[in-house]
């Protein structure tokens, strides 16, 4: 059994803020094998772009960290600066939501993806040419010769998108970390980028955390899924799993509001909302989070924070009562 | 950037017109017979009946607006109370004002930006207090009463440098000498100006997302803030730039009085105290054209800069 | 990072944010203490009259350029008149000259500012060039067209300085009305029949007041200094009224003998201004929704 490429252990996150603490992710544990494709899910305000950024230590000075990232073995949060710079654009990648504004609109697109291989490769100007126009074709971008010259401001948005991912491929990382990357980009052009990162996955063998609130991503691209809640990890299987025996009543309720227009029988039936809010983070949960908008809510959950359990082989949930129905 | 630039210079030509008018407007505001105004003074009848002949005071407004600007724009703007060209003394006095300008703008700039990124980089911590501090400082002090004080301890107390006056560049060290303290003192309220914008600008680039994406290609810091933030940050600051040349101009007038400098700026004070009517038309004229002028330029610079203008 | 709202009538939302409003600002001791001395020279500049040891005019051919003595706490002037006095009599002129100045441009300014805001297309573009032209002419430019049609004055002085703050409030009032014209209520409000008068007015203006607070403070100290600027250069208040600028006028043939002449209202001009300054940077960051302290 080869050792995980990425083993997260009680990862805390918490936020220094005007009104107190926001603790935005609280002790989450995940592992992600060589190869592997792991989706982490959840609405906004869950925690899951937080604990992306977590990982390098991408998130601002308010931040409070806690936990180990062991990459390679390695503990992420406790290296130093300058070999975290090592391990960031090499070894872990990083591909963002909004491709319009997580690239420099004053620098072309050849010289940014350039940057990376010339830090990183050491390659010269040349060189760096040359591979950043290989790597363009490898995102199928058309004609990349004249797009290495362009300004993002010049692509549209698929196109930049898939510069991001070129710019996040160029020194053959590890682990490429996607946090939503297609929630900004129109649903014809999403379908396309997620073709991209199967055929990373297969040719490249690069392992990927993708992120994102929208489960038909998951389904499509995901070997493993983790569903978060209010900062903790609600539920934990492969993909096929979670999608025919769903166990945590909130991945029920996801499920649930999925639109599926086209099925035949039932196909009318009405949208499942989860009624409730997300609960408030400025305290750290002495209950089940969930246990607010549950139909399964008793005095157990109300009164404890359920732990990880295994109810079916290899699938996890934190939850007092389990189960499909 | 083509089109950007043809609606610049639009504006500005738009913005010229309009000025002049009110340049115009504002000559014939002064109460009391536009002829002896407009004469110097001068009340005898025949050199009244010449100006008004000059200046078609006879004919209604528009054309007389039509003529003034033909004349100015030939470069006739008329003589003073002392049958001086005013084209002649605007252009003789100009270029001493352009180059305290230009030594104030260099100061500032060699100040004000380094300042303004390291508060930025450093935010929140002591050498950000202290140089938005000395911004604030220097934003709050009058700086024609810094130049008085610096006279005072400069040039009275310790004899370094000379007190007031001018001396030509052909003398390169001695119009050093007498240009320092007044570019120091223009310069300085410039910089602290330019310090706060930069460090507003800075901050907000540091914010943006493609910062978190240089982090996270695993950029130096250095290269992060020196390469990404700085040269966005810059390139807004120079939109900014334009509009504090007019701060300069009223800056330089002030300078150019406590220092002794026969400047642009002083003549324009001497004018108003002379009641120098055509003289004053004449100033105020050329400092608005010129202002207009320096933003076109200004606009080119940004244009050129600005990828996003360049290539549309 | 989603933080749930734990309030649920609707009174409370405005309450609590002024109460986090206040917190806020009593957190940064720079902005308490400019208020406090923002409310010294305002009351000074109100109750010179009481407050000052002797009168604005009074001489004391006795003690000419006096140092600084029980008698006369900061000295006399050349003329024998007590320094301490002309500094507190010389607030009202900045004071004055500041918030007058200033309201001037608000008035004229938010509204123009609004309207080219809200109507956008070729209104906006009028008002554009319009604001160009006034930018065109630098405050003391435009105090030496104004001096030379109707003779230099105090009241001069608030013309040209608020003529000059005018360019500064439209693009403000502009750029929060492209905001603000975006939110719910203003549909709403079309469809419950309002006006165009009323939204603007009624609706969006009272939505703008923090930041129009925030630029008033900062446009304040800039026009004491301006006054003290166009009073030096004669064309301003003119002495024998007593006001900084005018005081730094008079103490500049007096600067080798006797520079304290000079340093005493310089450092009032200092003082109120920073002050100011520094409230209006204090405000500016309480009202900032990006910063987290």
């Amino acid at each position: 059994m080869t050792p995980p490429l990425l083993e997260v252990e009680d990862l805390s996150v918490r936020f220094d803020t005007d009104d107190g603490f926001v603790h935005a992710v609280d002790r989450l544990s995940f592992t992600l094998d060589t190869g592997e494709v792991l989706g982490i899910v959840g609405e906004s305000g869950c925690g899951k772009s937080v604990t992306s950024m977590a990982l390098v230590r991408l998130l601002p000075e308010t931040a409070v960290v806690g936990g180990r990232v062991l990459f390679d073995g390695v503990d992420l949060l406790g290296l130093s600066s300058r070999r975290l710079r090592q391990v960031r654009g090499r070894q872990i990648s990083y591909v963002f939501q909004e491709p319009m504004t997580s690239l420099n609109p004053v620098f072309t697109v050849g010289y940014q993806i350039g940057e990376v291989l010339r830090r990183h490769l050491g390659l010269s100007r040349a060189a760096a040419r040359d591979r950043a126009l290989e790597l363009l074709r490898l995102v199928r971008i058309p004609a990349p010769e004249r797009r290495l010259d362009d300004y993002p401001h010049q692509l549209s948005g698929g196109m930049r998108q898939r510069v991001m991912i070129a710019m996040a491929l160029a020194c053959d990382p590890k682990v490429l970390v996607a946090d939503e990357p297609t929630t900004a980009l129109d649903v014809t052009i999403q379908a396309g980028i997620l073709d991209l990162m199967r055929d990373i996955r297969e040719r490249l063998g690069t392992a990927i955390i993708l992120i994102t609130h929208n489960l038909g991503v998951v389904a499509d691209v995901a070997d493993r899924v983790l569903v978060m809640y209010a900062g903790r990890k609600a539920e934990e299987s492969g993909v096929d799993d979670l999608f025919a025996h769903p166990q945590h009543p909130y991945t029920i309720g996801l499920l649930g509001a999925i639109p599926r227009p086209y099925e035949g029988e039932g196909a009318r039936r009405r949208l499942q909302e989860i009624p409730g809010r997300v609960p408030s983070l400025r305290v750290l949960p002495t209950a089940c989070a969930f246990a607010d908008r549950c139909s399964r809510a008793d005095e157990l959950s109300r009164t404890q924070v359920p732990e990880l359990r295994e109810v079916r082989p290899r699938h996890f949930v934190a939850c007092f009562h389990p189960g499909e129905t | 950037m083509g089109g950007f630039l043809i609606r610049r210079t639009g504006a500005a030509l738009v913005v010229l017109v309009l000025a002049s008018m009110l340049v115009f407007l504002g000559v014939r505001a002064i109460p009391g017979d536009p002829a002896i105004a407009l004469g110097a003074e001068n009340r005898d009848p025949a050199v009244l009946a010449a100006v008004r002949h000059k200046y078609m005071l006879d004919r209604p407004l528009p054309v007389q607006y039509a003529h003034w600007i033909s004349l100015a724009i030939r470069g006739d703007l008329g003589v003073d109370q002392r049958q001086l060209s005013v084209a002649h003394t605007i252009v003789t006095r100009l270029p001493i004002t352009l180059e305290l300008a230009l030594l104030s703008i260099f100061v500032a700039t060699l100040v004000g930006i380094p300042a303004g990124v390291i508060a930025a980089v450093r935010r929140g911590k002591p050498s950000d207090y202290a140089a938005t501090a000395v911004a604030l400082v220097g934003l709050s002090v009058p700086h024609f009463w810094l130049g008085l004080l610096m006279i005072v301890w400069f040039a009275v107390d310790l004899h370094w440098l000379p007190a007031s006056g001018y001396v030509t560049m052909q003398h390169p060290l001695a119009n050093l000498e007498h240009m320092l303290m007044p570019s120091l003192v223009l310069g300085a309220g410039f910089a602290a100006v330019l310090m706060r914008q930069m460090r507003s600008s800075m901050l907000a680039s540091l914010g943006a997302d493609y910062v978190r994406t240089a982090r996270a290609k695993g950029l130096s810091e250095l290269r992060v803030v020196g390469r990404h933030a700085l040269r966005n940050s810059l390139i807004t600051i120079t939109t900014v730039m334009g509009l504090q040349l007019g701060a300069l101009i009223s800056g330089a007038v002030i300078t150019e009085t406590i220092f002794g400098i026969a400047g642009f700026g002083r003549l324009t004070i001497d004018a108003v105290n002379q009641r120098d009517y055509t003289l004053i038309q004449g100033v105020v004229l050329v400092a608005a054209v010129g202002y207009v002028v320096a933003n076109l330029l200004v606009d080119v610079v940004y244009s050129l800069l600005n990828p996003r203008i360049r290539i549309g | 990072m989603s933080v749930a709202a734990e309030t649920t009538s609707p009174a409370d939302p405005r309450a609590r944010r002024r109460r986090l409003l206040r917190k806020r600002f009593l957190r940064r001791p720079m902005a308490v203490g400019g208020l406090l001395v923002v409310a010294v020279f305002v009351v000074v500049a109100i109750f010179a009259p009481w407050l000052a040891p002797y009168g604005a005019g009074a001489t004391d051919f006795n003690s000419l350029l006096a140092h600084p003595s029980s008698k006369h706490l900061l000295g006399t002037d050349e003329l024998g008149r007590d320094v301490l006095s002309r500094v507190f009599w010389g607030a009202r002129a900045s004071m004055q000259v500041g918030f007058l100045s200033t309201m001037l441009a608000m008035v004229i300014a938010v509204p123009v500012g609004m309207v080219a805001g809200y109507y956008r297309g070729w209104v906006d573009t009028v008002i554009a060039r319009l604001t160009d032209v006034l930018l065109a002419f630098p405050f003391l430019i435009l105090a030496v067209g104004l001096a030379a049609i109707l003779g230099p004055s105090l009241l001069n002085a608030t013309l040209a300085l608020g003529v000059g703050a005018v360019p500064g409030f439209v693009r403000i009032a502009r750029g929060e009305m492209l905001a603000l014209r975006e939110e719910d209520y203003v549909p709403a409000a079309i469809v419950n029949g309002a006006n165009d008068a009323t939204i603007i007015f009624r609706h969006i203006l009272p939505n703008m007041t923090s930041t129009l607070l925030v630029q008033a403070t900062v446009t304040i100290p800039g026009a004491i200094v301006g006054e003290a600027v166009l009073s030096f250069l004669g064309l301003g208040v003119q002495p024998p009224t007593p006001s900084w600028g005018v005081m730094l006028q008079d103490a500049q043939s007096y600067l080798a003998q006797a520079p304290r002449l000079a340093i005493f209202p310089g450092l009032a001009i200092v003082f109120a201004a920073l002050a100011f300054n520094v409230l209006g940077d204090g405000l500016r960051d309480v009202l900032d929704p990006r910063t987290t302290r």
